[in-house]
């Protein structure tokens, strides 16, 4: 039932979009023009493409984004039981687990991945 | 009059009540019903239509006015009392508008980008405690549930940075997705010390461990701080705009974009402020708990209360550079979100 809820929700989304284009387009001028259809770049004639490759400097921070996505995903369960649970073993693995990506961090902190320039 | 207290206080038990009683009349005329469901959830969504419009139309207003205010201005005050409907004249401005679509574009991303990102804005709602079993959808995963789907928002942008073939859209697409995936960490670490402290993941369960004790604002106020911080790039406001940086790039990655193609960009992005505000008041400040007002009216209070914290923080810090913000997220809020979830731990295992 929950999840029916999630899916027309979904679909209610995708109609809300989709008619909201729609009634745009049947209520709408239509004048075309050449000069209309460039590029927007500040009013002067678009130079080149911009569909380049672009000088991704974040991709090692797309990657830590990861490693720390996928730990906090990890975590997740751990927290949830944690205060159910009795002893320090649970606190002391997961202080363990977390003391392995601060260790990662740093590494990258070291090596100025972490700068950007 | 009782019943009506009964809805406004405690809103689960009436509406499961009417939910079993109506199933039992569908079942009496031989109906299937699943199809009873499909009705309800209709009704569900389109209550939960209503809420995102009007709040987004109250919204828009409400921010143009603060800004207005802090800058000694009046603000929109010519369309309707006290120019309230000004977003609305917008929108239908906004409707009937010229669709451009330029001549190079990559026509699947371009036009599939405003519906990838509005479709996260609008399933959030799913789990939103508006009050008292006032839940659309009580999912026991809630907190990530709302974490997943807003990560999806992610691909919308870089689409629409991609798709338009145009330099500024690209530059503030590629930023937008640095700046969201960087400052979803810390985000993420601090409601992990927020689940630690409640021991569940539903959005009502969150909220009912806080009604015993103090709300959560107050042993996680670091957190509480963090997590403002962290919604606020999230949503790109400023100090953390580039990705819209009027006096750089334009608008951003949705610079060619027009008509109701960009209100659905403009709808997602006030309506994410909304979001972020509400789960900010569900995790730290009690959700919709309050004494003497109707839960809803409290939920409505506490949200707007972060909201104009944001509005503040907006229009009165300048806008950061580029190596600022991501050395901020990475070398600043991370330790200290990670510092957070393990004092939490260890404060509460004695």
């Amino acid at each position: 039932m929950a999840y029916g809820t999630f899916l027309v929700f979904l679909g209610f989304a995708v109609v809300m979009v989709i008619g909201g284009v729609v009634v745009n387009y049947l209520l709408m001028p239509y004048h075309p023009g050449a000069e209309k259809r460039t590029t927007y770049e500040c009013g002067l004639d678009p130079i080149g493409e911009a569909q380049v490759r672009y000088s991704l400097r974040f991709y090692v921070f797309a990657l830590m984004y990861v490693v720390f996505a996928v730990e906090a995903a990890f975590l997740l369960p751990w927290a949830v039981v944690y205060r159910t649970m009795s002893g320090f073993m649970p606190l002391t693995e997961a202080l363990i687990f977390i003391f392995i990506l601060v260790l990662g961090l740093a590494f990258a902190w070291e090596k100025g991945e972490l700068k950007w320039d | 009059m009782a019943l009506l207290k009964e809805l406004l206080y405690n809103s689960g038990k009436p509406l499961s009540e009417f939910s079993s009683w109506m199933h039992a009349i569908w079942a009496g005329w031989g109906m299937p019903g699943f199809l009873l469901d499909f009705i309800f959830q209709l009704v569900i969504v389109l209550a939960v239509t209503a809420v995102l419009v009007l709040n987004a139309l109250w919204i828009i207003y409400y921010d143009r006015k603060i800004s207005a205010l802090m800058q000694i201005r009046k603000g929109p005050n010519r369309v309707g009392p006290f120019g309230l409907l000004q977003t609305l004249a917008d929108t239908v401005k906004l409707l009937i508008k010229e669709d451009v679509n330029p001549k190079k574009i990559d026509i699947l991303s371009f036009w599939i980008a405003p519906l990838i990102i509005f479709i996260p804005t609008f399933a959030v709602f799913l789990v939103l405690p508006f009050g008292n079993g006032l839940v659309p959808a009580d999912l026991n995963i809630g907190i990530l549930y709302i974490i997943a789907i807003t990560g999806l928002s992610v691909i919308g942008i870089l689409a629409a940075g991609w798709g338009s073939n145009n330099k500024y859209s690209l530059i503030g697409g590629m930023r937008s997705a640095a700046q969201i995936v960087s400052y979803e960490i810390p985000m993420v670490l601090v409601i992990l010390a927020v689940v630690l402290m409640s021991g569940t993941m539903k959005m009502s369960g969150i909220v009912a461990a806080q009604s015993n004790r103090v709300w959560f604002v107050v042993p996680q106020f670091l957190g509480f701080i963090i997590f403002l911080i962290a919604g606020n790039a999230e949503v790109n406001r400023a100090p953390f705009d580039l990705p819209e940086a009027e006096s750089e790039l334009v608008a951003g990655f949705n610079t060619e974009y027009s008509a109701m193609k960009f209100a659905f960009f403009y709808l997602a992005e006030y309506t994410n402020l909304f979001l972020t505000s509400a789960v900010a008041a569900t995790l730290f400040l009690g959700g919709w708990q309050g004494p003497f007002l109707p839960p809803i009216v409290w939920f409505f209070i506490k949200t707007y209360f972060v909201i104009t914290i944001l509005c503040w923080i907006r229009w009165t810090f300048p806008r950061i550079r580029v190596d600022q913000l991501m050395e901020f997220s990475w070398k600043y809020l991370l330790p200290l979100a990670l510092l957070n979830l393990v004092v939490t731990a260890v404060i509460l295992k004695f």
